[in-house]
């Protein structure tokens, strides 16, 4: 074979696969199809507290007892023998908690509440009281309006002790809302 | 635009396409948290009564028993009197000594003084001299 046959049917070689790699390219330009890429950003869920927890004024003796109230803010006070008492006229407004909850219209929304033995309230001279049984209003799952908004209350149970120190008990506890 | 390029915007808008979805899983997914605060008033087990003045000697007698009622609240709660009352002396009747529960008040850091007037029931003898009881029950209302 010569030389010049040798580069004649390289640049045939060549061209033949240029050729080709259009043929191909143009094949697979033609069948191509095009698809949208979206994506939605919906408002990010939050919340913000409106009203606290407040269980008011309470009178106790000999035997603590449990100070529970519930989201519709009713007192109800229970204990084997108990002598917790709250006076009517002077009950210290006791009251659930109010959140408000904003996000995108029409989501379900989880609700975290704290746990048992997580929240106690302290009168800041080493006196404290146990909160516990956390519930709330929606449950577990709230579903936000049409316009991005939902109420949620909670309500707990106070655990008084036997001969619970008069005094002013405070502490905090954080509700956690995720979108399902 | 040649074919490489056209591609590669593909490739970006593609990769951009991914970003959008994951930031999107991300904002659903996280959560949020508030906090409130709990409060509670722990009052005075119950208000001390103590016996200022007791009845008159003879129970035929009007007289006067000043009940005085304090507390270690530092808050000023209100009280009252509250039935049952009761005397020891079935002369005098107790339900006249409170009837009019004239012994609703605030209680302030140094207690409250109440007075309750006891008057007979029916004529009797005069009594021994000596000292009725009275007791008096109060309760935060």
């Amino acid at each position: 074979m010569s030389t010049t046959f040798k580069k004649m049917a390289f640049r045939a070689a060549v061209a033949s696969g240029v050729a080709m790699i259009g043929v191909g390219a143009y094949a697979a330009q033609g069948s191509s199809a095009t698809a949208n890429a979206s994506a939605t950003i919906v408002n990010p869920i939050a919340i913000t507290k409106t009203s606290d927890l407040v269980f008011g004024k309470l009178a106790v003796g000999a035997v603590g007892g449990n100070v529970a109230i519930s989201t519709a803010n009713v007192v109800a006070i229970s204990g084997a023998g108990t002598t917790v008492s709250q006076p009517v006229g002077n009950a210290g407004n006791p009251a659930a908690a109010v959140f408000g909850v904003t996000g995108e219209a029409g989501f379900t929304y989880a609700i975290t509440l704290p746990s048992d033995g997580a929240v106690t309230i302290s009168d800041g001279a080493s006196h404290t009281m146990a909160v516990n049984g956390f519930v709330s209003n929606p449950g577990t799952t709230g579903t936000l309006s049409g316009a991005g908004t939902d109420s949620l209350k909670v309500g707990a149970t106070l655990v008084v002790g036997n001969n619970q120190v008069p005094g002013t008990y405070t502490g905090t506890f954080n509700v956690t809302v995720s979108y399902n | 635009m040649t074919q490489g390029g056209r591609i590669a915007v593909r490739l970006t808008s593609f990769v951009l396409g991914l970003c959008l979805a994951a930031l999107e899983g991300l904002t659903l997914l996280q959560a949020r948290a508030a906090t409130a605060r709990v409060s509670a008033t722990i009052l005075a087990p119950s208000p001390a009564v103590s016996v200022v003045n007791s009845l008159p000697p003879e129970v035929s007698a009007t007289g006067t028993v000043l009940v005085h009622m304090e507390s270690a609240l530092t808050a000023a709660p209100e009280v009252r009197m509250a039935e049952p009352v009761s005397a020891a002396e079935p002369a005098v009747n107790a339900a006249t000594m409170l009837g009019s529960k004239a012994g609703d008040g605030t209680l302030k850091g140094s207690g409250m003084t109440a007075a309750v007037t006891a008057v007979p029931s029916r004529i009797g003898p005069a009594k021994a001299a000596g000292t009725d009881t009275v007791r008096v029950l109060v309760e935060f209302n």
